[in-house]
């Protein structure tokens, strides 16, 4: 457990800021994410993709849900960051271009800006579809099929030989 | 297009929908029943898209954890382990190194009231003397589908499929419980999750070293709920909050049609949205002696404030009508 924390400590921390939770509140949070990962441990499944991720998705799920238990949905209100969008378009030079987030922000930048933001909203923002669609006032069919058809071509994107971000939109 | 082919890329989906923490109820089951059919194999890189997504739109700054935070987790996961320890065989397996040693709860710096629900459970406890009628009343409010917060409309209850796993974690969840030993007598270790253990009544003196050997056990007794399947109920739930084991025995609860209907557990948890309390497997009781019931939960239960049994068809159902309850055991 001590590695866990040693190993994911500063992603979950960061992952609390990156969502939204006021800064009062991270370390509750934090704490409890820390909760979560043990109770869900026996949830993991090597087979199923690497341990890290399985650590940001139970952390960001569980971060998520405080956000709505507390009705803390200001982070909700605004729209998506431009910076997020500009990152996607031109990615940190300083990054390692093979790495993960690099080789989805490649694959998320081929997408159109419309289905960028749907993405960005569910994932890092967690709204859910309907919260989305009466956002942007569009189909509920066509947020699912935005969200999905991204998140496919993201995981295609892992799984399939590596391309920096670069090469990707040269 | 085969069927496989369409079948994994709808698993997919749906598995990006749980790991989002989106699906519906029916979604969930649909993705129960494919997983069950394609292995987790098929959900291979889900997770992995999710979280490369969210380091996409990141500004890739990671802060080092503060040094106090790093403390009190620390300690937390120490009391976790302890606790796990005192359990005695814990019944799961470390997973990966990182995650490894898994403890299944822990005491908290602070209790947080609870997703939507602990205050409606308390203005509700309080409300109601009557325990029975106090749950009916909870429980006879049709769930609402969709919507994970409650953000959508509620539409009438639809029935789940046949399967009783139905969560996004059911499988894996079900997966520990089944690879659990079993302390008390009578109760088939590894059995599966419909498991029927009419008859097997555990000794006093088994039953009470269990509980013994585990002080923080929940136990309540059960009451009869409206149904007249449960009017001659009695019994009691234990429930180990930190292996998510429990058990269940009951005596006078009428035998079912095997063929037509199943009781199916109910847990509901402070922690989570009341409208989606945590499946926690169907059973038979084919006697009208004692008969002990393995708990099968298929999502973690973080604070349960109530157990309801409840009669359903053959199989369970994703989302009760809440329309046939044989049986309560209230926590808070």
């Amino acid at each position: 457990m001590q590695e866990c924390i040693e190993r994911y400590g500063a992603k979950v921390w960061s992952l609390t800021r990156r969502l939204g939770v006021p800064e009062h509140e991270r370390e509750d949070v934090a704490q409890e994410i820390f909760m979560d990962l043990w109770r869900s441990s026996g949830r993991y499944d090597p087979r199923c993709g690497p341990e890290g991720a399985f650590v940001i998705v139970v952390a960001r799920r569980r971060a998520i849900d405080w956000l709505r238990s507390r009705g803390a949905r200001a982070h909700l209100e605004h729209p998506l960051d431009e910076e997020q969008a500009a990152r996607l378009a031109a990615p940190d030079a300083g990054a390692d271009a093979g790495s993960d987030g690099a080789r989805a922000a490649a694959a998320l930048a081929e997408l159109p800006p419309a289905q960028q933001h749907v993405i960005a909203l569910a994932v890092v923002q967690g709204l859910s579809h309907g919260e989305i669609a009466t956002r942007l006032r569009m189909p509920l069919g066509t947020v699912k099929t935005y969200v999905r058809r991204g998140l496919l071509r993201v995981r295609e994107r892992l799984t399939g030989p590596a391309v920096t971000g670069r090469e990707a939109r040269s | 297009m085969s069927a496989n082919a369409s079948d994994r890329e709808r698993l997919a989906e749906l598995a990006f929908e749980a790991a989002l923490g989106t699906p519906s109820p029916e979604e969930a089951g649909e993705l129960e029943r494919l997983r069950a059919v394609l292995g987790p194999a098929a959900e291979s890189g889900i997770d992995r898209a999710v979280a490369a997504t969210l380091d996409a739109f990141g500004d890739g700054r990671d802060e080092a954890l503060p040094a106090a935070l790093r403390e009190r987790v620390l300690r937390d996961a120490d009391a976790y382990l302890a606790a796990a320890r005192r359990a005695g065989p814990p019944g799961v397996m470390p997973v990966a190194a990182g995650v490894a040693a898994r403890p299944r709860t822990a005491p908290r710096r602070r209790r947080r009231p609870g997703v939507a629900g602990f205050a409606s459970w308390g203005g509700w406890a309080a409300a109601c003397a009557s325990l029975a009628f106090a749950v009916y009343v909870l429980l006879a409010q049709p769930p609402a589908a969709p919507g994970i917060a409650g953000v959508s409309p509620p539409v009438a209850p639809r029935p789940g499929p046949s399967l009783p796993a139905i969560t996004s974690s059911g499988t894996a969840s079900s997966r520990v419980a089944e690879s659990a030993s079993t302390d008390v007598p009578g109760v088939e270790a590894g059995a599966p999750a419909n498991a029927t253990v009419a008859g097997a009544a555990a000794p006093e003196e088994s039953w009470r070293e269990f509980v013994a050997a585990r002080p923080y056990l929940i136990r309540r007794r059960f009451e009869p709920g409206p149904d007249a399947a449960g009017r001659r109920v009695s019994g009691e739930v234990i429930w180990d909050g930190v292996t998510q084991r429990g058990y269940m025995r009951f005596a006078g609860l009428r035998p079912n049609d095997r063929l037509l209907e199943q009781y199916q557990l109910w847990i509901f948890d402070a922690e989570r949205d009341e409208r989606y309390p945590v499946d926690g497997g169907v059973f038979d009781v084919d006697a009208t002696g004692e008969v002990v019931i393995p708990i099968r939960a298929k999502l973690g239960v973080g604070r349960p404030v109530l157990f309801a049994v409840t009669v359903e068809r053959r199989g369970g159902v994703v989302v009760s009508a809440r329309e046939r309850i044989a049986a309560l055991a209230r926590v808070t």
